[in-house]
């Protein structure tokens, strides 16, 4: 490949890009895209933290309520074990 | 342009002033680089959808920000995006035209087209019928006039590969300009 087909190929493309244009508000419709993901994104993670939260507290109370009122399950002081 | 990495704590405030920054960078990478990326995309064989493919490479550096090593960092990152995705639009419409009868779409509109010399189109439209990766290669190095290490970055291979890569492509290209000579 010489040069001159380099330079023929450089010509070519640098002239059929400048035939694309961009529309005029892309940049407000990128940035409303990127912050909706962006609220979707924390959305989420808020709903999965609290799926997570209510998980755990609900097995601790199941437990709590399963245990019988004289066995200290929190508090259990070895040297009283029998 | 902000700092990408930031070590204040994560209160409220900090976690504001962080997107607002992060939001400016942005904005001025936008400003400077969109075009110049949407006719990448184009070039590279997204068509009509070179806006939208550009759009989701922003998306995803908004995304994964905290991640970039260093703002530097954020354009290859972008070009990076931006060849992975046309390279799955494009295998999924190469799919897509097995199956149905296929119009071909010109890189630009017709009457953009008409701003292009005849042998110009005929060597975009062979250059469109390349291999991906040579096609790639091609256009990385010959419209952006990227370095054989950033073409390879961008692409997801070593340097070697562009090498052989830009060969074989300038290779078949070279048929069509013979042909266009002999013409």
């Amino acid at each position: 490949m010489t040069a001159s087909s380099e330079q023929r190929l450089e010509e070519a493309l640098r002239d059929v890009a400048f035939t694309v244009t961009a529309s005029p508000g892309a940049y407000r419709e990128v940035r409303s895209r990127w912050r909706r993901k962006e609220r979707r994104r924390r959305l989420i993670v808020a709903a999965l933290a609290t799926a997570v939260v209510l998980a755990t507290n609900g097995i601790a109370l199941w437990a709590l309520n399963d245990a019988s009122p004289d066995q200290h399950i929190i508090f259990t002081d070895p040297t009283h074990a029998r | 342009m902000a700092a990408v990495s930031d070590d204040r704590p994560d209160t409220v405030e900090a976690l504001a002033a962080r997107d607002a920054d992060r939001e400016a960078a942005l904005a001025a990478l936008f400003h400077r680089h969109h075009l110049e990326l949407v006719r990448l995309a184009t070039l590279l064989g997204a068509e009509s959808d070179a806006e939208d493919v550009v759009a989701d490479a922003f998306c995803e550096l908004h995304r994964g920000w905290k991640r970039l090593r260093s703002e530097q960092a954020a354009l290859p990152y972008l070009r990076a995006v931006i060849v992975n995705r046309v390279r799955m639009r494009v295998r999924h419409l190469q799919v897509v035209r097995k199956h149905v009868e296929w119009v071909r779409e010109d890189v630009a509109s017709a009457e953009s087209q008409a701003m292009v010399r005849d042998d110009q189109r005929a060597l975009v439209a062979a250059l469109r019928d390349l291999p991906e990766r040579q096609r790639e290669a091609l256009v990385l190095r010959y419209w952006l006039g990227l370095k054989e290490a950033e073409i390879a970055e961008a692409m997801g291979i070593s340097a070697g590969a562009v090498k052989a890569h830009t060969a074989r492509g300038m290779a078949k290209l070279g048929k069509t300009l013979e042909g266009q000579d002999d013409g």
